[in-house]
């Protein structure tokens, strides 16, 4: 039995779907180089703002409570755009850079493509044992990372300053299918400042999908999943168990809880300039988050492990993922997880 | 031992499906799906691209066979929900207006009545309009619809039937 309006539907939707003009459509493109700026896709984001596979928890990095003292990144003044352009190395797990070095040639055709672009206000070439060198005195405090990455990792780069206004994409887009073109990124200017003493504890957020939260998962595909029941958001009492639990945790220095409005009122600040990120974020976007600081020589691996396991808690940002980032955004270096931060599993 | 795992192993790869290949094959009602959902060709295109951009390659195949258009069809839903909800948002007025083909504006020239009811559809909340669009343009059955959005089979027909009441009642049809 079928009503009026199921008739009227399914004519409307007939019609409507052969609108698509089956002539001009578009075929399907294979991603090309696909790891590599999926790797950078998740540093912008831990730099910016990455919104967890559907969930309404915002991540992003911070240098220190107090954003007024945290270093700009690499050279150059918090403010303008700063992108960097990674030539290949022979390591670099990147189908298009073929387990080679950039050449001499793809080098100069890199430069001749980037003096051209009007968006360029400043530009420096990087070489590899400045850049090794600059990696050695920022990893200090990882051994771990030292250990992993040798001086023919770490790759050559230009480093530009964009004019006001400008927009970063438009010199990836140059320099798309350009041989010997390891990434290209934009450097978020707080992202430098490396806190090894700061952890950041998310709070789950409604309709979350992340199984911390309650969600239910199932896989769907390789590494891909989909969400069969939303999470919960944090209770008042979970919030308060957790409060105590931090508390009582030894080694922590200090403690602060930003509701939504404090996280975006910072978050605000942070990427003042970033006008498309600001209107498409809302202060109900924001996370609640916990931050606290340790002494410094408090191992903050049991910690963070700990805190992992609380409920309510969506995410644990260890002093790690901050190495993680910046390894990849300011070296072009890219390294899982577990080799930057072998205590954090 | 080993030999047995290996066996295991080659007959859950025989039962794998390529992504690639049914995004390929079902392209053109991909791109329907999503057209009926953002309203106008080069961003349902966008959606397509996008949605197999991100499950091509690496992860590109899929244990169970049978749930495969399933998980492709809910990559290209999730796709339309994000342009939906950026639009809603940054882009109401920044990119170029593409008219909906719903719209009196629109190239896609579609008769009045057609119109009236995409439009009472395109105002139904997000689950309806996607369950009524998967009943009724493509056929599927309550669990298809329902693998395809991850939620429940009664969910899909309380839902179906709330939508259509919904349209019913802003089409002055009695259903």
């Amino acid at each position: 039995m079928t009503s009026r309006v199921e008739d009227r539907l399914r004519e409307a939707l007939v019609e409507a779907g052969a609108t698509v003009d089956t002539g001009a459509l578009r075929p399907l493109r294979e991603p090309q180089g696909r790891r590599f700026r999926a790797d950078f896709r998740l540093v912008t984001a831990a730099a910016a703002v990455v919104v967890l596979a559907g969930a309404a928890t915002a991540v992003w990095l911070v240098g220190s409570g107090d954003e007024n003292r945290a270093v700009a990144a690499g050279p150059g003044p918090a403010g303008s755009t700063e992108v960097a352009v990674f030539l290949c190395t022979k390591s670099a797990q990147e189908p298009k850079c073929q387990g080679r070095d950039a050449t001499r040639e793809e080098k100069d055709a890199i430069n001749r493509t980037l003096s051209e672009l009007s968006q360029i206000k400043e530009m420096v070439f990087r070489e590899q044992g400045d850049a090794y060198r600059d990696f050695r005195a920022a990893f200090a405090h990882n051994k771990a990372v030292l250990d992993a990455v040798k001086a023919t990792d770490v790759p050559r780069s230009f480093w530009l300053k964009l004019r006001e206004g400008a927009d970063w994409r438009d010199v990836e887009k140059a320099l798309r299918g350009t041989s010997g073109v390891l990434g290209v990124v934009q450097q978020a200017p707080p992202l430098a400042e490396t806190r090894q003493s700061l952890i950041s504890v998310f709070l789950c957020g409604k309709e979350s999908s992340l199984p911390a939260c309650g969600a239910k998962r199932e896989p769907a595909g390789k590494g891909g999943f989909k969400v069969t029941k939303e999470g919960k958001a944090v209770t008042l009492a979970q919030m308060r168990a957790l409060e105590r639990t931090i508390k009582a945790m030894p080694g922590v220095q200090s403690l602060v809880f930003e509701d939504k409005t404090a996280s975006y009122e910072k978050f605000r600040r942070q990427f003042s300039e970033n006008k498309a990120l600001l209107q498409a974020t809302k202060v109900e976007d924001m996370p609640e988050v916990f931050r606290l600081t340790l002494q410094p020589e408090a191992d903050w691996a049991p910690l963070v492990s700990k805190l992992r396991r609380q409920p309510g808690v969506a995410t644990v940002q260890s002093p790690c993922l901050v190495d993680r980032a910046v390894l990849m955004s300011a070296y072009g270096v890219s390294l899982p997880q577990s080799k930057v931060c072998p205590l954090d599993k | 031992m080993e030999v047995e795992l290996l066996t295991q192993q080659e007959a859950l790869a025989r039962r794998r499906v390529d992504v690639a290949s049914i995004f390929a094959e079902h392209h053109v009602g991909l791109v329907r799906l999503a057209l009926i959902m953002v309203g106008d060709q080069a961003s349902a295109e966008d959606v397509v691209q996008e949605a197999f951009a991100r499950t091509h390659a690496g992860r590109g195949r899929l244990r169970d066979a049978d749930k495969a258009l399933a998980y492709v069809r809910s990559a290209v839903l999730n796709g339309c929900r994000s342009v939906l909800r950026r639009r809603a948002t940054v882009f109401r007025r920044a990119v170029p207006y593409e008219p909906p083909v719903w719209s009196a504006e629109s190239a896609a020239l579609m008769g009045e009545e057609r119109r009236e009811v995409l439009l009472a559809l395109r105002d139904l909340p997000r689950r309806q309009r996607e369950a009524l669009t998967l009943r009724y343009y493509f056929d599927l059955s309550d669990q298809e619809i329902a693998d395809t959005m991850g939620i429940g089979a009664s969910t899909v027909r309380s839902t179906i039937a709330r939508g259509l009441a919904a349209l019913g009642r802003v089409l002055g049809e009695d259903s």
